[in-house]
């Protein structure tokens, strides 16, 4: 186990490298100091504002252990698919140390900055349930058997082992991006993306429901949690050594993956078909960025075996029709969250950024380029989810009798539509407000308090929803006060959307003068001096 | 949504040629805390072939996304034909920005038929001219390209535009010997029309030097001189040795 983890002597070098990538976000001197305490109290307060009635603050610290898993995993990621079009990648790739070396560096240096965050959002889900514990007379509902004290003990070695497990998980997509190993894409997204299902679950247990939360448990699946880090570190350093960085060394800025021979001058992107101008042109090209993912094989091949799922479930779910609604309503977290997480990636990847120029040269006023990209990713999003549901009732209509009974009764059906609904006018909401990233962009103050809050967005469908869809209300009849609420939601979202498309097309450009090779450029003038 | 081209898009071109297609007066820009441009100004008059030369981080590409509308000056006045550069003006002209990259999923062919679609003022006849003229294929995917490839179709893009303003950001950056001779030449084609106005920043000065008639030197986000390059041929000087004396 020693030799797994152990770094050559010329190897600090190269730890002390990648840590000063990170060494600016430290808390370490005052104004740092403040940007970590204001942005730890708008955490604590936006989670005492989201989180109140139904959370135990068992239930919060799951909240933060999962907290701490996805910034680990989109921590790694993220880096994973930044470094192809990072400027000093090939520098990097000549340093005279092993491959492994390179991606231990990495690891190490992304796993302490991600301590640093682990260790606030443990101390906010203790100041969060201090302080509903202090408001509250009767403290067995909230907290169970365990102190709070033993709770917060209890989750600290959990949060220490995620840390390394979600990094390792996310940086593991180094070695995902070519040849066969894009299957392994599929269970990265599964691993990405599940955990904000959770939360739907986590947000509605009472604390007699859920011993398994317990501070004797959460020891158990820390230990569990040690175990799968050093797997993880494993896969990730095979993956990342072995395929990641020759893919690495032989990858162009900015293309698309390897291309050559008939693949090379195949592309089924944009079709046929007459194009159109005007606004109509812009959607194609918008659109055709889907059009070429849906046409790669293994993507293909993936959709179809989730249709087969989709149509196995509801057969198997005729027989269950309320299970089946409350399965339906935890994924229709993930269509929610798709959409903002592609229009994040379209304007602020690397690669993304450079193409921006182009795109905002194009003769149209901006919120247009803004809006066809919207229309194209909930095209998108729309025709796989439509197809996946179609399938389900398929299966959920051959299942038999049972099921179709069920929901003919007392006007049953009804809650289907509303809970289809609601999740769309969520999911349109959510994904209008990716655009509001480049706001951020206008100072590193709004960009380090929207941070925090960028990441809880991701869970705000999940939160909305224990609201406009509360489990009381699957396989009932939907009453009128609640189709009011979402008449009222339909119009709240009609007003915000071209809201958050006017205010991104006011400051999209910001992204323009953002890439890490300008960013970097800038504060090269402000650099403080290394310290040996 | 029924017509989305900024209604000056069609400008007659003979009636624009009587002001100065770019002018900039003062022109200041901040971005952050860093002083990027500082006061610039200049008149580019229509019809003309204007090089904007300076060294790295001379605040080149900055004047030019203003000049396309990316973003306003902090003070100070950009025009294009004397109206306000801005996002509404993009009509009037074609940009071909430094290190720019298309969408790599889609094949050339792909791309210019989405383009012909996207640009009101597209050209089919020039489009097909040149391709023959900058070799380019259009079954190849954009992703699958060299830098030189992918250079000549970004450059076909600009060109095929009926625009009367033509700005080029480093159009010769990373392009071979070879390309960057018919990416010159393609220029001079597009300049026998004589009715656009082009700008074109590089770093190249010996591949362009004939074909410029004035030049823009700038250093530091400062103005350091507008010349025309017949002025300076009569003076004896050529664009080469008026750039070392500014810049050695």
């Amino acid at each position: 186990m020693r030799g797994l983890f152990r770094l050559e002597p010329a190897d600090a070098a190269l730890l002390k490298l990648e840590w000063r990538a990170y060494r600016s976000m430290l808390p370490r001197d005052e104004a740092s100091l403040t940007y970590w305490g204001l942005a730890l109290t708008v955490l604590l307060v936006a989670s005492l504002l989201l989180f109140g009635d139904g959370f135990s603050a068992q239930s919060i610290f799951a909240l933060g252990a999962l907290f701490v898993f996805l910034i680990g995993v989109y921590t790694g990621g993220g880096k994973a698919m930044t470094v192809w079009e990072n400027g000093f990648r090939e520098w990097w790739l000549g340093l005279p140390v092993s491959r492994s070396s390179l991606v231990k560096a990495k690891l190490f240096a992304a796993c302490g900055i991600q301590y640093v965050a682990a260790a606030g959002i443990w101390l906010v889900c203790i100041g969060h349930d201090a302080v509903r514990l202090a408001g509250q007379e009767e403290t067995g509902t909230m907290l169970g058997s365990d102190g709070l004290a033993s709770l917060a003990l209890a989750h600290a070695p959990l949060y220490a082992a995620l840390v390394p497990l979600g990094t390792f998980a996310g940086y593991s997509l180094l070695g995902m991006y070519y040849g066969w190993r894009r299957w392994l894409l599929v269970p990265w997204i599964v691993v990405s993306i599940s955990p904000f299902g959770l939360f739907g679950i986590l947000s509605n247990l009472e604390t007699d429901q859920a011993p398994y939360l317990g501070a004797g448990r959460i020891v158990q699946y820390a230990v569990v949690g040690v175990l799968l880090a050093v797997l993880a570190y494993r896969a990730c350093l095979w993956l990342a050594c072995r395929y990641g960085i020759p893919d690495l060394a032989r990858h162009r800025p900015g293309s698309f993956g390897f291309v050559y021979g008939q693949r090379a001058r195949k592309s089924a992107a944009v079709g046929n078909g007459r194009i159109g101008t005007g606004f109509a042109s812009l959607y194609v090209l918008e659109r055709s960025r889907y059009a070429y993912w849906s046409s790669i094989r293994p993507v293909r091949l993936v959709y179809g075996g989730l249709l087969l799922l989709a149509g196995v479930g509801g057969y198997f779910g005729a027989r269950d029709p309320l299970g089946l609604l409350g399965g339906l309503r935890a994924m229709l977290v993930i269509p929610c969250i798709v959409p903002m997480l592609a229009i994040t990636i379209q304007i602020s990847h690397e690669a993304n950024k450079r193409r921006l120029e182009w795109w905002l040269g194009l003769p149209y006023p901006r919120h247009l380029l803004l809006l066809a990209r919207y229309i194209a990713v909930w095209a998108f999003v729309l025709r796989t989810a439509g197809g996946l549901l179609a399938m389900l009732a398929a299966g959920f209509a051959l299942g038999g009798r049972e099921g179709l009974d069920y929901f003919s009764h007392d006007g049953r059906i009804g809650s289907i539509f509303y809970v289809l609904t609601a999740y769309f006018l969520c999911g349109l909401f959510v994904s209008a407000l990716a655009f509001l990233q480049a706001c951020t962009l206008r100072s590193s103050m709004i960009g380090w308090l929207f941070m925090p809050l960028w990441f809880a967005i991701y869970f705000l469908p999940g939160t909305l929803m224990r609201w406009i869809v509360p489990e009381s209300l699957m396989g009932a009849t939907v009453g009128a006060y609640y189709w009011a609420g979402l008449a009222a939601g339909a119009a709240l979202v009609l007003a915000a959307v071209p809201l958050a498309i006017r205010i991104g097309a006011k400051w999209i450009h910001l992204f323009v003068f953002n890439t890490t090779e300008d960013r970097w450029r800038r504060r090269g003038e402000q650099t403080f001096k290394f310290r040996s | 949504m029924a017509d989305m081209r900024y209604p000056d898009f069609n400008i007659p071109i003979v009636a624009a040629t009587k002001a100065p297609a770019i002018r900039c007066v003062d022109v200041t820009l901040r971005v952050k805390k860093k002083l990027v441009l500082d006061g610039v100004s200049f008149e580019i008059p229509a019809g003309s072939l204007a090089g904007l030369l300076g060294p790295n981080g001379a605040g080149k590409s900055s004047l030019m996304r203003i000049l396309t509308g990316m973003f306003p000056p902090d003070s100070g006045r950009a025009e294009l034909f004397c109206a306000p550069a801005g996002p509404e003006r993009l009509g009037v002209l074609s940009f071909l920005p430094d290190r720019g990259q298309l969408p790599p999923y889609l094949g050339a062919g792909e791309w210019l038929r989405l383009a012909a679609g996207l640009y009101p003022d597209w050209s089919e006849a020039r489009m097909e001219e040149l391709i023959v003229k900058l070799d380019v294929d259009r079954g190849q995917r954009i992703g699958s390209m060299s830098r030189g490839q992918e250079a000549r179709l970004q450059l076909l893009t600009c060109l095929s535009r009926q625009a009367p303003i033509i700005i080029l950001d480093e159009p010769f950056a990373g392009v071979d010997m070879v390309s960057r001779e018919s990416i010159a030449q393609a220029v001079v084609g597009e300049l026998a029309d004589g009715e656009r106005t082009f700008l074109i920043a590089t770093h190249d000065i010996r591949e362009m030097e004939n074909l410029f008639d004035r030049i823009v030197l700038i250093g530091e986000g400062r103005m350091l001189g507008c010349h025309d390059v017949e002025a300076l041929r009569a003076g004896g000087r050529s664009v080469e040795s008026c750039y070392r004396d500014v810049f050695a």
